[in-house]
Protein backbone atom coordinates (compact mmCIF):
# COMPACT_ATOMS: atom_id res chain seq x y z
CA UNK A 1 0.00 0.00 0.00
CA UNK A 2 1.45 3.34 -1.05
CA UNK A 3 1.86 6.02 1.60
CA UNK A 4 0.16 9.27 0.78
CA UNK A 5 1.97 12.61 1.08
CA UNK A 6 0.26 14.66 3.78
CA UNK A 7 -0.27 18.26 2.75
CA UNK A 8 -1.23 21.05 5.16
CA UNK A 9 -2.80 24.18 3.66
CA UNK A 10 -2.51 27.28 5.85
CA UNK A 11 -4.69 30.05 4.41
CA UNK A 12 -7.67 32.03 5.74
CA UNK A 13 -9.44 31.86 2.36
CA UNK A 14 -11.85 28.97 1.83
CA UNK A 15 -11.63 29.59 -1.91
CA UNK A 16 -7.84 29.08 -1.91
CA UNK A 17 -8.12 25.98 0.27
CA UNK A 18 -10.79 24.39 -1.97
CA UNK A 19 -8.93 25.35 -5.15
CA UNK A 20 -5.67 23.83 -3.92
CA UNK A 21 -7.54 20.77 -2.65
CA UNK A 22 -9.07 20.39 -6.11
CA UNK A 23 -5.75 20.81 -7.91
CA UNK A 24 -4.10 18.25 -5.65
CA UNK A 25 -6.94 15.72 -5.83
CA UNK A 26 -4.85 12.63 -6.39
CA UNK A 27 -4.23 9.26 -4.82
CA UNK A 28 -0.72 10.41 -3.94
CA UNK A 29 -1.92 13.17 -1.59
CA UNK A 30 -3.91 13.50 1.59
CA UNK A 31 -5.12 17.07 2.11
CA UNK A 32 -5.45 17.85 5.80
CA UNK A 33 -8.01 20.18 7.42
CA UNK A 34 -7.73 23.89 6.64
CA UNK A 35 -5.66 26.07 8.99
CA UNK A 36 -7.21 29.54 8.87
CA UNK A 37 -4.34 31.46 10.40
CA UNK A 38 -0.64 31.11 11.11
CA UNK A 39 -1.11 30.05 14.73
CA UNK A 40 -3.53 27.24 13.83
CA UNK A 41 -1.09 26.33 11.07
CA UNK A 42 1.81 25.97 13.52
CA UNK A 43 -0.40 23.90 15.86
CA UNK A 44 -1.60 21.61 13.06
CA UNK A 45 1.96 21.20 11.80
CA UNK A 46 2.91 19.91 15.26
CA UNK A 47 -0.07 17.58 15.26
CA UNK A 48 0.20 16.08 11.78
CA UNK A 49 3.88 16.53 10.82
CA UNK A 50 2.87 16.92 7.16
CA UNK A 51 5.21 16.21 4.24
CA UNK A 52 4.44 19.59 2.71
CA UNK A 53 2.98 22.92 3.81
CA UNK A 54 1.26 25.37 1.46
CA UNK A 55 1.33 28.66 3.32
CA UNK A 56 -0.31 32.03 2.72
CA UNK A 57 1.48 35.23 3.77
CA UNK A 58 -1.22 37.67 4.87
CA UNK A 59 -3.36 36.07 7.56
CA UNK A 60 -4.92 37.19 10.82
CA UNK A 61 -3.43 36.34 14.25
CA UNK A 62 -0.10 35.17 12.85
CA UNK A 63 1.14 35.86 9.33
CA UNK A 64 2.84 33.36 7.05
CA UNK A 65 6.39 34.66 7.57
CA UNK A 66 6.07 34.23 11.35
CA UNK A 67 4.47 30.81 10.93
CA UNK A 68 7.24 29.69 8.57
CA UNK A 69 9.87 30.93 11.02
CA UNK A 70 8.32 28.93 13.88
CA UNK A 71 7.81 25.76 11.87
CA UNK A 72 11.35 25.81 10.49
CA UNK A 73 12.85 26.53 13.90
CA UNK A 74 11.25 23.38 15.30
CA UNK A 75 11.52 21.31 12.10
CA UNK A 76 14.38 22.57 9.93
CA UNK A 77 13.66 19.91 7.31
CA UNK A 78 10.04 21.06 6.84
CA UNK A 79 9.05 21.65 3.23
CA UNK A 80 7.11 24.87 2.77
CA UNK A 81 5.75 26.48 -0.40
CA UNK A 82 4.39 30.00 0.14
CA UNK A 83 1.37 31.05 -1.91
CA UNK A 84 0.37 34.70 -1.81
CA UNK A 85 -1.30 37.56 -3.68
CA UNK A 86 1.53 39.78 -2.43
CA UNK A 87 4.64 39.17 -4.48
CA UNK A 88 6.74 41.95 -2.94
CA UNK A 89 10.43 41.26 -3.57
CA UNK A 90 11.31 41.82 0.08
CA UNK A 91 8.69 39.31 1.26
CA UNK A 92 9.95 36.69 -1.21
CA UNK A 93 13.54 37.39 -0.15
CA UNK A 94 12.67 37.07 3.53
CA UNK A 95 10.83 33.80 2.88
CA UNK A 96 13.77 32.31 0.98
CA UNK A 97 16.23 33.34 3.71
CA UNK A 98 14.03 31.55 6.25
CA UNK A 99 14.26 28.35 4.24
CA UNK A 100 10.97 28.28 2.35
CA UNK A 101 11.36 26.04 -0.71
CA UNK A 102 9.34 28.03 -3.21
CA UNK A 103 6.97 30.96 -3.69
CA UNK A 104 3.87 30.96 -5.89
CA UNK A 105 1.48 33.78 -6.71
CA UNK A 106 -2.31 33.72 -6.45
CA UNK A 107 -4.64 32.79 -8.00
CA UNK A 108 -3.13 29.30 -7.92
CA UNK A 109 -2.46 27.96 -11.39
CA UNK A 110 -3.00 24.18 -11.56
CA UNK A 111 0.06 23.39 -13.66
CA UNK A 112 2.38 25.65 -11.68
CA UNK A 113 1.15 24.24 -8.36
CA UNK A 114 1.53 20.63 -9.47
CA UNK A 115 4.99 21.18 -10.91
CA UNK A 116 6.11 23.01 -7.80
CA UNK A 117 4.72 20.33 -5.47
CA UNK A 118 6.37 17.65 -7.57
CA UNK A 119 9.72 19.45 -7.40
CA UNK A 120 9.62 20.13 -3.69
CA UNK A 121 8.51 16.61 -2.79
CA UNK A 122 10.92 15.19 -5.36
CA UNK A 123 8.25 13.07 -6.98
CA UNK A 124 9.29 11.85 -10.41
CA UNK A 125 6.24 10.05 -11.66
CA UNK A 126 3.14 11.89 -10.68
CA UNK A 127 -0.09 10.73 -12.28
CA UNK A 128 -2.53 13.42 -11.48
CA UNK A 129 -5.89 14.36 -12.83
CA UNK A 130 -5.76 18.07 -13.43
CA UNK A 131 -9.11 19.55 -12.58
CA UNK A 132 -8.88 22.60 -14.86
CA UNK B 1 -3.46 67.65 -8.16
CA UNK B 2 0.16 68.38 -9.28
CA UNK B 3 1.29 66.73 -12.53
CA UNK B 4 3.77 64.40 -10.82
CA UNK B 5 1.01 63.10 -8.59
CA UNK B 6 -1.37 62.65 -11.50
CA UNK B 7 1.27 60.59 -13.34
CA UNK B 8 1.84 58.49 -10.24
CA UNK B 9 -1.89 58.03 -9.78
CA UNK B 10 -2.30 56.92 -13.40
CA UNK B 11 0.57 54.42 -13.05
CA UNK B 12 -0.99 52.94 -9.94
CA UNK B 13 -4.43 52.82 -11.54
CA UNK B 14 -2.96 50.99 -14.51
CA UNK B 15 -1.45 48.45 -12.11
CA UNK B 16 -4.91 47.83 -10.66
CA UNK B 17 -6.41 47.61 -14.12
CA UNK B 18 -3.80 45.06 -15.23
CA UNK B 19 -4.19 43.12 -12.00
CA UNK B 20 -7.99 42.99 -12.43
CA UNK B 21 -7.71 41.82 -16.03
CA UNK B 22 -5.08 39.16 -15.32
CA UNK B 23 -6.78 37.85 -12.20
CA UNK B 24 -10.27 37.67 -13.72
CA UNK B 25 -8.89 35.92 -16.81
CA UNK B 26 -7.15 33.32 -14.65
CA UNK B 27 -10.19 32.75 -12.47
CA UNK B 28 -13.04 32.63 -15.00
CA UNK B 29 -11.18 32.13 -18.27
CA UNK B 30 -12.93 35.06 -19.91
CA UNK B 31 -11.54 38.41 -21.06
CA UNK B 32 -13.87 41.17 -19.91
CA UNK B 33 -14.55 44.37 -21.86
CA UNK B 34 -13.57 47.59 -20.14
CA UNK B 35 -15.35 50.94 -20.29
CA UNK B 36 -14.06 54.01 -18.49
CA UNK B 37 -17.00 55.48 -16.59
CA UNK B 38 -16.19 59.16 -16.41
CA UNK B 39 -19.29 59.73 -14.31
CA UNK B 40 -17.98 60.08 -10.80
CA UNK B 41 -21.31 60.05 -9.02
CA UNK B 42 -21.72 57.92 -5.95
CA UNK B 43 -21.45 54.17 -6.31
CA UNK B 44 -24.93 52.73 -5.97
CA UNK B 45 -27.27 50.33 -7.66
CA UNK B 46 -24.96 47.43 -7.03
CA UNK B 47 -25.99 45.21 -4.18
CA UNK B 48 -22.55 43.85 -3.33
CA UNK B 49 -19.37 45.85 -2.79
CA UNK B 50 -15.96 44.94 -1.51
CA UNK B 51 -13.95 47.75 0.00
CA UNK B 52 -10.20 47.57 0.66
CA UNK B 53 -8.31 50.47 2.22
CA UNK B 54 -4.92 51.55 0.89
CA UNK B 55 -2.27 53.39 2.89
CA UNK B 56 1.33 54.44 2.36
CA UNK B 57 2.82 56.87 -0.12
CA UNK B 58 -0.69 57.31 -1.51
CA UNK B 59 -3.82 56.52 0.48
CA UNK B 60 -7.34 55.68 -0.58
CA UNK B 61 -9.39 52.62 -1.38
CA UNK B 62 -10.39 50.06 -3.93
CA UNK B 63 -14.05 49.32 -4.47
CA UNK B 64 -15.26 46.30 -6.38
CA UNK B 65 -19.03 46.31 -6.99
CA UNK B 66 -21.60 44.19 -8.77
CA UNK B 67 -25.17 43.01 -8.34
CA UNK B 68 -26.09 39.73 -6.62
CA UNK B 69 -26.60 37.83 -9.87
CA UNK B 70 -23.22 38.77 -11.29
CA UNK B 71 -21.45 37.95 -8.02
CA UNK B 72 -23.16 34.56 -7.84
CA UNK B 73 -22.25 33.81 -11.46
CA UNK B 74 -18.69 34.93 -10.93
CA UNK B 75 -17.96 32.94 -7.78
CA UNK B 76 -19.54 29.83 -9.24
CA UNK B 77 -17.12 30.15 -12.16
CA UNK B 78 -14.27 30.68 -9.66
CA UNK B 79 -15.34 27.38 -8.12
CA UNK B 80 -14.98 25.54 -11.43
CA UNK B 81 -18.69 25.80 -12.18
CA UNK B 82 -19.71 24.03 -8.98
CA UNK B 83 -22.05 25.59 -6.39
CA UNK B 84 -20.33 26.70 -3.19
CA UNK B 85 -20.41 24.73 0.07
CA UNK B 86 -22.87 27.33 1.38
CA UNK B 87 -24.39 30.60 0.17
CA UNK B 88 -22.52 32.45 2.93
CA UNK B 89 -19.27 31.68 1.11
CA UNK B 90 -20.30 33.80 -1.90
CA UNK B 91 -19.24 37.11 -0.36
CA UNK B 92 -15.98 35.66 0.93
CA UNK B 93 -15.07 34.29 -2.49
CA UNK B 94 -15.76 37.67 -4.09
CA UNK B 95 -13.69 39.35 -1.36
CA UNK B 96 -10.84 36.97 -2.11
CA UNK B 97 -11.05 38.04 -5.78
CA UNK B 98 -10.69 41.67 -4.65
CA UNK B 99 -7.80 40.69 -2.37
CA UNK B 100 -5.95 39.01 -5.21
CA UNK B 101 -6.37 42.05 -7.46
CA UNK B 102 -5.04 44.35 -4.76
CA UNK B 103 -2.16 42.08 -3.84
CA UNK B 104 -1.06 41.76 -7.44
CA UNK B 105 -1.39 45.51 -8.11
CA UNK B 106 0.43 46.58 -4.97
CA UNK B 107 3.26 44.12 -5.48
CA UNK B 108 3.71 45.47 -8.99
CA UNK B 109 3.82 49.03 -7.65
CA UNK B 110 6.04 48.22 -4.64
CA UNK B 111 8.50 46.22 -6.75
CA UNK B 112 8.87 48.61 -9.65
CA UNK B 113 8.53 52.13 -8.26
CA UNK B 114 11.33 53.57 -6.17
CA UNK B 115 10.47 55.16 -2.85
CA UNK B 116 6.86 54.02 -3.13
CA UNK B 117 5.30 51.67 -0.64
CA UNK B 118 1.62 50.82 -0.29
CA UNK B 119 -0.26 48.66 2.21
CA UNK B 120 -3.76 47.15 2.28
CA UNK B 121 -6.36 46.79 5.00
CA UNK B 122 -8.51 43.62 5.13
CA UNK B 123 -11.49 43.55 2.75
CA UNK B 124 -14.96 44.49 3.96
CA UNK B 125 -18.08 43.20 2.26
CA UNK B 126 -21.09 45.52 1.98
CA UNK B 127 -24.49 44.33 0.84
CA UNK B 128 -27.88 46.00 0.60
CA UNK B 129 -30.65 46.87 -1.84
CA UNK B 130 -30.27 50.58 -1.37
CA UNK B 131 -26.78 51.51 -0.24
CA UNK B 132 -24.62 54.22 -1.76
CA UNK B 133 -20.90 54.59 -1.31
CA UNK B 134 -20.23 58.31 -1.24
CA UNK B 135 -17.31 59.49 -3.33
CA UNK B 136 -17.05 63.22 -2.74
CA UNK B 137 -16.09 63.49 0.91
CA UNK B 138 -12.39 62.58 0.88
CA UNK B 139 -11.27 64.45 -2.23
CA UNK B 140 -9.77 61.35 -3.76
CA UNK B 141 -8.60 61.33 -7.31
CA UNK B 142 -10.65 58.43 -8.59
CA UNK B 143 -11.11 56.30 -11.64
CA UNK B 144 -14.13 54.12 -12.28
CA UNK B 145 -14.05 51.26 -14.76
CA UNK B 146 -16.83 48.93 -15.82
CA UNK B 147 -15.88 45.43 -16.85
CA UNK B 148 -18.52 43.51 -18.78
CA UNK B 149 -18.80 39.91 -19.83
CA UNK B 150 -21.16 36.96 -20.07
CA UNK B 151 -21.53 36.90 -16.28
CA UNK B 152 -22.56 40.55 -15.95
CA UNK B 153 -20.88 43.84 -15.06
CA UNK B 154 -18.31 44.51 -12.38
CA UNK B 155 -17.28 48.04 -11.40
CA UNK B 156 -13.69 48.68 -10.36
CA UNK B 157 -13.28 52.00 -8.59
CA UNK B 158 -9.88 53.19 -7.38
CA UNK B 159 -9.59 56.38 -5.34
CA UNK B 160 -6.28 57.76 -4.10
CA UNK B 161 -4.75 60.89 -2.66
CA UNK B 162 -1.34 61.85 -1.36
CA UNK B 163 -0.53 59.83 1.75
CA UNK B 164 -0.10 61.56 5.08
CA UNK C 1 2.05 38.52 21.96
CA UNK C 2 0.55 41.72 23.44
CA UNK C 3 -2.97 42.49 22.31
CA UNK C 4 -3.49 46.10 21.30
CA UNK C 5 -7.13 46.84 21.94
CA UNK C 6 -8.84 49.78 20.31
CA UNK C 7 -11.45 49.99 23.07
CA UNK C 8 -9.76 52.48 25.36
CA UNK C 9 -8.34 54.73 22.62
CA UNK C 10 -11.77 54.90 20.92
CA UNK C 11 -13.57 55.74 24.16
CA UNK C 12 -10.92 58.31 25.08
CA UNK C 13 -11.11 59.91 21.63
CA UNK C 14 -14.90 60.21 21.98
CA UNK C 15 -14.50 61.69 25.46
CA UNK C 16 -12.07 64.28 24.06
CA UNK C 17 -13.97 65.20 20.90
CA UNK C 18 -17.70 65.25 21.63
CA UNK C 19 -17.58 67.90 24.41
CA UNK C 20 -15.57 70.18 22.09
CA UNK C 21 -18.70 70.39 19.94
CA UNK C 22 -21.08 70.73 22.85
CA UNK C 23 -22.29 67.15 22.42
CA UNK C 24 -23.14 64.98 25.40
CA UNK C 25 -22.34 61.37 24.74
CA UNK C 26 -22.04 58.37 27.03
CA UNK C 27 -20.26 55.07 26.58
CA UNK C 28 -22.66 52.27 27.45
CA UNK C 29 -20.94 48.95 26.92
CA UNK C 30 -18.76 46.77 24.74
CA UNK C 31 -20.07 43.53 23.30
CA UNK C 32 -18.60 40.83 21.15
CA UNK C 33 -19.96 40.92 17.62
CA UNK C 34 -20.33 38.39 14.89
CA UNK C 35 -18.62 39.22 11.62
CA UNK C 36 -22.02 40.07 10.10
CA UNK C 37 -23.45 43.41 11.16
CA UNK C 38 -26.45 45.48 10.21
CA UNK C 39 -25.70 49.05 9.24
CA UNK C 40 -27.43 52.20 10.46
CA UNK C 41 -28.30 54.79 7.81
CA UNK C 42 -24.82 56.41 7.93
CA UNK C 43 -21.72 54.29 8.22
CA UNK C 44 -18.13 55.37 8.07
CA UNK C 45 -15.59 52.68 7.39
CA UNK C 46 -11.90 53.06 8.20
CA UNK C 47 -9.24 50.56 7.16
CA UNK C 48 -6.14 50.09 9.32
CA UNK C 49 -2.70 48.92 8.24
CA UNK C 50 0.93 48.66 9.30
CA UNK C 51 0.96 48.20 13.11
CA UNK C 52 -2.51 46.67 13.21
CA UNK C 53 -4.46 45.26 10.31
CA UNK C 54 -8.22 45.68 10.46
CA UNK C 55 -11.27 47.88 10.18
CA UNK C 56 -13.29 50.31 12.28
CA UNK C 57 -16.99 50.76 11.46
CA UNK C 58 -18.75 53.82 12.86
CA UNK C 59 -22.49 53.35 12.49
CA UNK C 60 -24.79 56.35 12.99
CA UNK C 61 -28.58 56.55 12.70
CA UNK C 62 -30.08 59.63 11.03
CA UNK C 63 -31.11 61.32 14.30
CA UNK C 64 -27.56 61.16 15.66
CA UNK C 65 -26.06 62.24 12.34
CA UNK C 66 -28.26 65.36 12.33
CA UNK C 67 -27.05 66.28 15.84
CA UNK C 68 -23.40 65.85 14.91
CA UNK C 69 -23.74 67.84 11.68
CA UNK C 70 -25.61 70.61 13.46
CA UNK C 71 -22.82 70.79 16.07
CA UNK C 72 -20.21 70.90 13.27
CA UNK C 73 -22.14 73.84 11.78
CA UNK C 74 -22.08 75.83 14.98
CA UNK C 75 -25.55 74.78 16.07
CA UNK C 76 -27.37 75.59 12.81
CA UNK C 77 -30.61 73.69 12.40
CA UNK C 78 -30.18 70.74 10.06
CA UNK C 79 -33.31 69.03 8.83
CA UNK C 80 -31.87 66.88 6.09
CA UNK C 81 -28.43 65.71 5.16
CA UNK C 82 -27.05 67.00 1.87
CA UNK C 83 -23.53 66.76 0.43
CA UNK C 84 -22.24 69.39 2.83
CA UNK C 85 -23.76 67.51 5.73
CA UNK C 86 -22.16 64.29 4.54
CA UNK C 87 -18.78 66.05 4.34
CA UNK C 88 -19.24 67.40 7.86
CA UNK C 89 -20.07 63.94 9.17
CA UNK C 90 -16.98 62.50 7.52
CA UNK C 91 -14.83 65.29 8.85
CA UNK C 92 -16.08 64.59 12.38
CA UNK C 93 -15.20 60.92 12.01
CA UNK C 94 -11.81 61.86 10.52
CA UNK C 95 -11.07 63.81 13.69
CA UNK C 96 -12.30 60.98 15.89
CA UNK C 97 -10.17 58.38 14.11
CA UNK C 98 -7.13 60.63 14.00
CA UNK C 99 -7.42 61.18 17.72
CA UNK C 100 -7.84 57.44 18.32
CA UNK C 101 -4.65 56.64 16.44
CA UNK C 102 -2.75 59.39 18.23
CA UNK C 103 -3.77 57.93 21.60
CA UNK C 104 -2.89 54.44 20.33
CA UNK C 105 0.53 55.64 19.11
CA UNK C 106 1.80 55.61 22.71
CA UNK C 107 1.63 51.84 22.28
CA UNK C 108 1.82 51.12 18.57
CA UNK C 109 1.87 53.10 15.30
CA UNK C 110 -0.99 52.33 12.98
CA UNK C 111 -1.84 53.78 9.56
CA UNK C 112 -5.38 54.65 8.54
CA UNK C 113 -6.94 54.69 5.06
CA UNK C 114 -9.22 57.65 4.26
CA UNK C 115 -12.67 56.95 5.76
CA UNK C 116 -15.44 55.90 3.37
CA UNK C 117 -19.00 57.05 3.92
CA UNK C 118 -21.80 54.60 3.17
CA UNK C 119 -25.40 55.78 3.12
CA UNK C 120 -28.26 53.32 3.45
CA UNK C 121 -29.20 50.42 5.62
CA UNK C 122 -27.54 47.24 4.57
CA UNK C 123 -25.16 44.70 5.97
CA UNK C 124 -21.44 44.63 6.48
CA UNK C 125 -19.33 41.52 6.74
CA UNK C 126 -15.88 41.62 8.27
CA UNK C 127 -13.35 38.79 8.39
CA UNK C 128 -14.86 35.74 10.09
CA UNK C 129 -11.50 34.60 11.43
CA UNK C 130 -10.89 37.59 13.69
CA UNK C 131 -12.92 38.57 16.75
CA UNK C 132 -15.12 41.65 16.31
CA UNK C 133 -16.20 43.93 19.12
CA UNK C 134 -18.73 46.76 19.23
CA UNK C 135 -18.85 49.81 21.49
CA UNK C 136 -22.32 51.22 22.15
CA UNK C 137 -22.81 54.91 22.88
CA UNK C 138 -25.71 57.22 23.64
CA UNK C 139 -25.86 60.77 22.34
CA UNK C 140 -28.59 62.57 24.30
CA UNK C 141 -31.72 60.61 23.30
CA UNK C 142 -30.11 58.98 20.28
CA UNK C 143 -27.26 56.50 19.84
CA UNK C 144 -24.37 55.32 17.72
CA UNK C 145 -21.92 52.46 17.76
CA UNK C 146 -18.35 51.73 16.77
CA UNK C 147 -17.41 48.21 15.73
CA UNK C 148 -13.82 47.20 15.32
CA UNK C 149 -11.82 44.22 14.29
CA UNK C 150 -8.02 44.16 14.34
CA UNK C 151 -5.16 41.77 14.30
CA UNK C 152 -1.42 42.34 14.60
CA UNK C 153 -0.11 43.11 11.11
Amino acid sequence: METKFKILIIDDSRFIYKTLENILKDDAFEILEQAQNGQIGVDLFEKYQPDLVLLDVIMPVKNGIEAAREILQKSPAAKIIMISSMGDNDIIEEAKILGVKSFLLKPPNAIEVLNCVKDVLEINNLNCQMQK
Amino acid sequence: MPNAEITLFKNITNSFKTAFEETSLELINEKLNCIDLCDQKNDDGNNVSILIGITGSLSGRLLLSANYTTVNNFVKKMNSGMPLESEDETGFYFAEFANMICGKALSSVNNTTDNLKLWLSPPVLLTGEDIAIVNHTQKLHSEKLQYSGTLGDIILNIGLKKGE
Amino acid sequence: MAEHSLKDPLIQACNDLFPQFGLTHKFMCELKESSLNSLEKYTILVGLTVGLSGNIVVSIPEKTALKIISAMMFGAEVKEIDEMGQSALCEFTNMLMGSTLTILSADINVDMAPPTLIVGEGKIVLSRHVESKKLFFKLDDSKFNIAYQTTTA
